[in-house]
This record gives C-alpha cells, structure tokens and sequence, in this order.
C-alpha cells in the first residue's frame, strides 16, 4: 500500500506545528458554514425573473466551484503531509489526535457537502484518510485502530 | 422494449450510471493533483448584466463595488460596507490572494465558533509547508 502513496517534503516544521493546532481547534468546533447556502438563498430570494435563473446558476456553481477549491484540495493535501510527517516524527499521540481530528472535520465536511462534486471530493477526502490511517496505525501497533479503519476504506 | 414504452427510464439509467462512474471509478488523483483546481483563488467572476434593475444590495450581492479594479479590492468594499456580515468576508477572502492581517481578528469577531475559516487558514498556509514529491516513473 506504501507504494502508491503520495509522499511530501516537510518545507516549514514549525508552520506544520502550528497550522496541525489550528486543524485541532477546527475539529473542536461544530460549525463548518462556508454560507455558500445562504448566498443561494439570498440569489434565489430576489432574482424573481425567469431569464436569470440560467445566469443564477451559473454564478452559484462558480461560487460552489471557488467554495470547493479554496479549501478542500489543499486540506487533502495537508492531512496526507501531516500524516506523513507525524510517522516520519514517531509521534504516537499525535498521530492519533490527527486521526480524532481529520475523521470528525472530514465528516462534518461531508454532511455539510451542498453539491454531489463536492461529496464526491469529501469522499476522496476520506478515502485517503484511511489509507493514511492504516498505514499509520500499522506503523504505531495499534491494531484495534486498524481493524477500525480498514472496515472502512 | 421497456425503454421505448417508457424513454423517461433512459434518463434515470444515464443520470445513474454517471453518478456511479463519478462516485466509484474516477480515481482521487483526478481532483487532487490536477493544476487547473488546485490553489486557494478563483478567476474572476462575471458580472450580471446591469440593465436588469436589481437593488442596490443586490447588485453589491452579486457583483461587489464594480467602481474598483482588482479583484480583492472589489470584494474587499463590500466586506468593509458589510463588516458584520460573514457572507461578505469569504467572499473577499476567497477572491484575494493573501489573506487580510486582521483575518483571525474579523472571524472572532464574526463567526468565532465557524471552524471553516480556521480551516480557510490552513488552506491558505499549507501548500507553503511541504512540496509534493512527484513519484518516480518506472523505466
């Protein structure tokens, strides 16, 4: 499984630290709004005329298209690297906080998903969480934990 | 011969079948790795047409303050017309290419239990964290 993973080169250690406490205290909340509902709300509310409904949805998937790109990619990418990171480090504890924290953002995320592209790239999101968590879990001999998460990648 | 009787059954199979291919075969990679998605900035977004007589909130709604000249700056105004209203602020956050100096300042004070704008923050700092290393490719 090693062999098809995709492997990153920790360029800011202490920036890794940091923005690693700032994706727990993500986790610690429970609101993930990114309002793109509510500008669709406020679209559909006052653009009453037939002909712009096309011009509506047009602007509302560009906004759910900028929506998905700003921070889902590179949350991806982030959660691989951390991961990686966090083995290379041999940090038990944090591994395991990552896995806390990633698993309820990335569901949170997925619930909160307004477009099937969107669920479609939490899906990914997550299919790679597990992978990564595996691998992990192999590396740290937790096998309770990998018996979980092979379950369900 | 059940789709001749019935063709509204060809659609649903289409619309299923493409949603299968979508959830099931596309790989990852497709989405994740690909230059034309990745990055925290969207090209520009059209403008309405201005001979339909939207309100005055409404056209600020759709096409920020058509008076500036970037980008950012266009939905930066509004967020500064607007500085209560967390639906202004991403959009300015997500059409500028840096994120504001006061930006954890604004979210507490906006929305300080939204954990989307810390994971905005995380978006925006990772790809200066780590490289992605390309894997080698087999003789």
């Amino acid at each position: 499984m090693e062999d098809i993973l995709d492997q990153y080169q920790i360029i800011d250690e202490e920036g890794m630290k940091e923005t690693l406490t700032l994706f727990h205290t993500a986790a610690s909340k429970e609101e993930f709004t990114d309002y793109f509902s509510q500008l669709q709300e406020a679209l559909q509310r006052e653009l009453p005329e037939p002909k712009t409904w096309v011009s509506i949805f047009d602007y509302v998937s560009k906004v759910a298209t900028l929506s998905v790109t700003s921070e889902k990619f590179n949350l991806h990418e982030f959660t691989e690297a951390a991961f990686q990171y966090l083995q290379d480090q041999n940090d038990r504890q944090g591994f395991l906080q990552l896995a806390e924290s990633a698993e309820k953002i990335a569901y949170k995320l997925l619930q909160d998903a307004h477009t099937n592209f969107k669920a479609v790239v939490f899906e990914g999101w997550l299919k790679s969480f597990y992978e990564r968590a595996v691998i992990g879990c192999r590396h740290f001999n937790l096998p309770e934990l990998e018996a979980k998460y092979l379950g369900k990648h | 011969m059940l789709f001749i009787q019935q063709p509204w059954k060809i659609f649903v199979t289409l619309v299923f079948l493409t949603g299968a291919i979508l959830t099931f075969f596309i790989p990852t990679h497709i989405f994740t790795k690909s230059p034309l998605i990745k990055g925290n900035r969207a090209g520009a977004l059209e403008t309405f047409d201005s001979s339909v007589n939207f309100s005055a909130d409404l056209k600020l709604l759709l096409n920020g303050d058509q008076t500036k000249k970037d980008e950012a700056s266009r939905w930066r105004a509004v967020h500064v017309t607007h500085p209560e209203s967390p639906i202004h602020f991403t959009r300015y956050i997500q059409q500028s290419s840096t994120l504001p100096t006061d930006y954890r300042e604004t979210v507490a004070s906006i929305a300080p239990e939204n954990g989307w704008f810390d994971l905005f923050e995380i978006s925006y700092k990772s790809p200066h964290l780590f490289e992605y290393v390309p894997p080698e490719e087999d003789d």
